[in-house]
């Protein structure tokens, strides 16, 4: 298992597990309801998310049938919920959240029961995706450099003040079957006294069939140790001491 | 092909009354060129996240709308997280009928009773009456996003013609 650096001040905001199957027959409308039967205990409030979205990343006009809902179901606290939809199923942890230790075998407990009611024939995607959002106090000579490693520049040639940014960058793992997506972006500031900046850290296996059920515990300890380790490795020691 | 090389720059970055300022950005080198093709493709179009939407999107709408209650506006969508997509959605439908044409947000509340607070999106435009009606009443009848109750509670769309 990997060793999570924990800090008192967390930026994490959410961590998504997702994962897409294939399956032989077409996707059966009650497996939401059958999938709630077996983890009501645990997650007992239901929602339906209003807004649609395409399972279909190659396709630029989007079909009507690839559209999917998701069905949430949260648990008492409203801290960590499963959304399931068409080939579809997401574990996400809000904060607190409640580390790796808790938050792993709870992704893999959501992925055995809708195994159980949905018999997906294999993996088309994995995602582990952590979204941190850290707010930097405002200060006159801010400098982004001092807080993080990564962040993007304005060509020499542009005079004009930024007041926003958003980069996004992939990196391949394992013979391009995995890549790394690392994003920094501004959001929109909690108050008046600080900048907030997203840094969400996103690991994916985007080659269908390639990764067998029974490696995929495996395959989320990798992952978690990359996204930690590039988490790290972004910021700098005046932002972790703003974490601590 | 390799394409390592250094470049340092300076610039500002303005948020609120502050500057920021990068001061070196260093591109390391790689087979980018050769990757690119295979990666760019995949990023993530699934929204799955429960919370990023919120800061992603309600970045969007003020870019999309012109809002004078900045701060209460956003407090509310952000309390009321389904209206952030249709909003977005909104825009998109509202301009494939009446063109580019300047939106507003604007947050009512009803002081006798708290609870009755909604947002009136109005879309100004430069039609005649009828023409501006006309295009209202089909916008109602095939987007089938607002014969949902519970966004209709929240959200009231009308035309203002100038």
């Amino acid at each position: 298992m990997s060793i999570t650096k924990k800090y008192k001040n967390s930026p994490l905001i959410e961590a998504i597990c997702e994962f897409q199957f294939i399956h032989k027959e077409q996707s059966d409308a009650t497996i939401p309801g059958m999938l709630y039967d077996k983890i009501k205990n645990e997650f007992p409030m239901k929602r339906q998310r209003q807004d649609f979205f395409s399972l279909n990343d190659m396709q630029p006009e989007v079909n009507m049938n690839d559209l999917t809902a998701l069905t949430q179901f949260y648990n008492k606290a409203e801290n960590a919920l499963v959304q399931v939809g068409k080939n579809i199923l997401t574990s996400n942890c809000l904060k607190p959240y409640p580390h790796w230790e808790v938050f792993k075998p709870m992704i893999l407990n959501n992925l055995k029961e809708y195994r159980e009611v949905s018999n997906p024939t294999s993996l088309r995607k994995i995602s582990l995706r952590y979204i941190n959002k850290i707010n930097v106090p405002i200060k006159d000579d801010f400098r982004t450099s001092e807080y993080f490693n990564f962040y993007p520049h304005k060509p020499e040639g542009i005079k004009e003040e930024m007041n926003g940014l958003d980069a996004t960058i992939h990196i391949k793992h394992n013979d391009a079957r995995d890549v790394l997506i690392l994003r920094i972006a501004t959001l929109i500031p909690d108050d008046k006294e600080c900048i907030s900046f997203l840094l969400q850290v996103e690991f994916n296996m985007l080659k269908p069939e390639q990764l067998p059920f029974e490696r995929t515990e495996r395959w989320l300890e990798e992952a978690h140790t990359i996204i930690n380790n590039t988490f790290e490795s972004s910021i700098t020691d005046n932002c972790r001491k703003l974490l601590n | 092909m390799r394409t390592s090389g250094k470049y340092k720059t300076s610039l500002a970055l303005a948020i609120s009354a502050t500057t920021l300022r990068f001061h070196e950005f260093d591109e390391g080198d790689s087979s980018f060129a050769k990757n690119v093709n295979r990666s760019y493709k995949l990023h993530n179009t699934c929204n799955t996240s429960t919370t990023i939407s919120v800061y992603d999107d309600l970045n969007k709408i003020t870019l999309c709308y012109i809002m004078t209650q900045d701060e209460e506006l956003k407090d509310f969508l952000i309390a009321n997280k389904n209206l952030i997509s249709i909003l977005l959605e909104a825009q998109v439908q509202i301009e494939a009928r009446f063109g580019d044409v300047p939106l507003y947000l604007e947050l009512h509340t009803d002081f006798e009773n708290p609870e009755w607070t909604k947002i009136f999106l109005i879309i100004k435009n430069n039609l005649s009456n009828n023409d501006a009606l006309e295009k209202l009443k089909n916008l109602f009848k095939t987007w089938f996003f607002f014969k949902d109750k519970s966004i209709k509670r929240l959200v009231t769309i009308s035309e203002e013609s100038q």
